[in-house]
């Protein structure tokens, strides 16, 4: 109720049940805004749901119509096989019919048939057999004629198998006969080129042998001559001083004479030989100084009468001596060289013969 | 702060106007008519304030406000129903 006392009493009833109904109406009002929010949303889904639904319907249409159209050409292609089956059906028994019917006749042509076979079977019988025979006795006849002929052809080759053998066999035997005397003479010259070195070797160990003899007989003899030599130039030394003391004679004196009268003085009487004026000393001196005789002795070689030969100095028998070496050096080098060059040659030879052996021999198989 | 505000804080805190004397002892409507009848003819808001003072002060039944009330009350009825009937 209002507070006031400036409006009348009915006024504020007035007002207290406009109020109270304003209320109610509030409270109405409030409810239709519910009721028509709640119609709103309602109506929102029924249309959603109601455009869904269309959809839903025009879709579900649309697969009706498909498969109706489906269903409908199915169930024509089926009508369509069934009227094919039902064709088929109809041939079949016009085939089954035909087939009774050849079936009768069938049987009436197999008898026959088999009786026509029994016949013919005898008939081919006889006949195969009378070919058979035949062709036995063809067949006989030309193997007989192929055996034959093969025999004499084997016999033929093996004719010419054992000759060409014996041709090898002939070839083999001369081949090994040469080899056999060419390894002979190799033999043979292998035995002359080793008893040529033996032969070199023992010349070599006799002249070294002879040389040392005689180095050791010049240093035996060499303070003998010397000892010779001293004594003479004593002599010749007193016989001067003599002669000087004395006078020479006239045809003891030499200044007169010519420097080439000398020459053909000493070519008539060597210096050295055992005639000379100097006496048996000077003699024995120059037999023992210069003859070199081998295998004599001194004592020997003194008492032998001295040539007339100009004997040779120590320097050139060393010579000689070293000319005798190197002449021996030159015949074993070409002695060995010849021996090694036939040895080689005649290797070569043995190995073409084995290889014409070897061609030959694979050659047979 | 608007103006209402500030009108009834003023009606609760403040000291009482002549107006409100006058109201209070029902000589209000004759006072106005007598000294401001021209101004509260031809000014509305005036004329709400005088009413307003009546409304709060007044200890006895004025009816010229009772049927301003009703006026106002059967315009806004004849709204309501106008505008729900439209609904």
């Amino acid at each position: 109720m209002l507070e006031t006392g400036a409006l009348s009493p009915d006024v504020k009833r007035l007002f207290g049940q406009v109020a109270k109904q304003s209320e109610q109406y509030k409270k109405s009002f409030e409810k239709i805004d519910n009721l028509i929010k709640q119609f709103h949303v309602d109506r929102e889904e029924m249309l959603g749901e109601l455009e869904t639904t269309r959809e839903n319907i025009a879709s579900s249409i649309k697969k009706l119509e498909k498969y109706s159209m489906d269903t409908v050409d199915e169930f024509k292609e089926k009508v369509e096989l069934t009227h094919r089956l039902y064709k088929e059906l109809d041939k079949i028994d016009r085939l089954k019919s035909d087939l009774f019917e050849i079936r009768e006749e069938l049987k009436a042509q197999s008898l026959d048939v088999a009786k026509t076979i029994t016949e013919f079977n005898m008939k081919a019988e006889s006949a195969v057999e009378r070919a058979i025979g035949q062709a036995k006795t063809t067949f006989d006849n030309s193997i007989n004629k192929e055996m034959e002929r093969i025999e004499g052809r084997v016999s033929r080759s093996l004719a010419k198998f054992d000759n060409t053998q014996k041709l090898h066999e002939r070839r083999l035997i001369s081949v090994d006969r040469g080899i056999k005397a060419e390894v002979k003479k190799l033999a043979g010259e292998l035995d002359y080129v080793y008893s040529s070195i033996t032969e070199i070797k023992a010349d070599l160990a006799n002249y070294f042998k002879s040389i040392i003899d005689k180095i050791q007989y010049f240093d035996e003899e060499v303070p003998r001559i010397s000892n010779l030599l001293e004594n003479s130039i004593e002599k010749y030394n007193h016989k001067i001083d003599t002669l000087s003391k004395g006078g020479i004679p006239a045809h003891e004196t030499r200044q007169e004479r010519t420097f080439e009268d000398y020459d053909e003085i000493e070519e008539e009487t060597p210096m050295f030989s055992p005639n000379t004026s100097v006496g048996v000393i000077e003699g024995e001196m120059d037999s023992d100084l210069f003859t070199f005789d081998e295998d004599t002795p001194p004592s020997k070689r003194s008492k032998t009468p001295a040539k007339k030969i100009k004997p040779r100095t120590t320097e050139e028998k060393v010579v000689d001596l070293e000319d005798d070496l190197s002449e021996l050096e030159d015949r074993i080098s070409s002695s060995s060289g010849r021996n090694i060059a036939s040895f080689i040659m005649s290797m070569i030879s043995l190995a073409g013969l084995l290889l014409v052996v070897l061609s030959q021999v694979l050659g047979l198989f | 702060m608007k103006k209402e505000k500030l009108d009834r804080i003023l009606q609760k805190v403040g000291p009482k106007t002549v107006k409100e004397d006058l109201a209070e002892y029902g000589y209000l409507l004759e006072w106005v008519n007598e000294f401001m009848k021209e101004r509260y003819e031809t000014d509305k808001d005036f004329k709400m304030e005088i009413y307003t003072i009546l409304y709060n002060h007044s200890k006895r039944v004025e009816p010229e406000l009772d049927i301003y009330f009703l006026e106002h009350l059967s315009y806004n009825l004849n709204n309501f129903l106008g505008k729900t009937e439209n609904a």
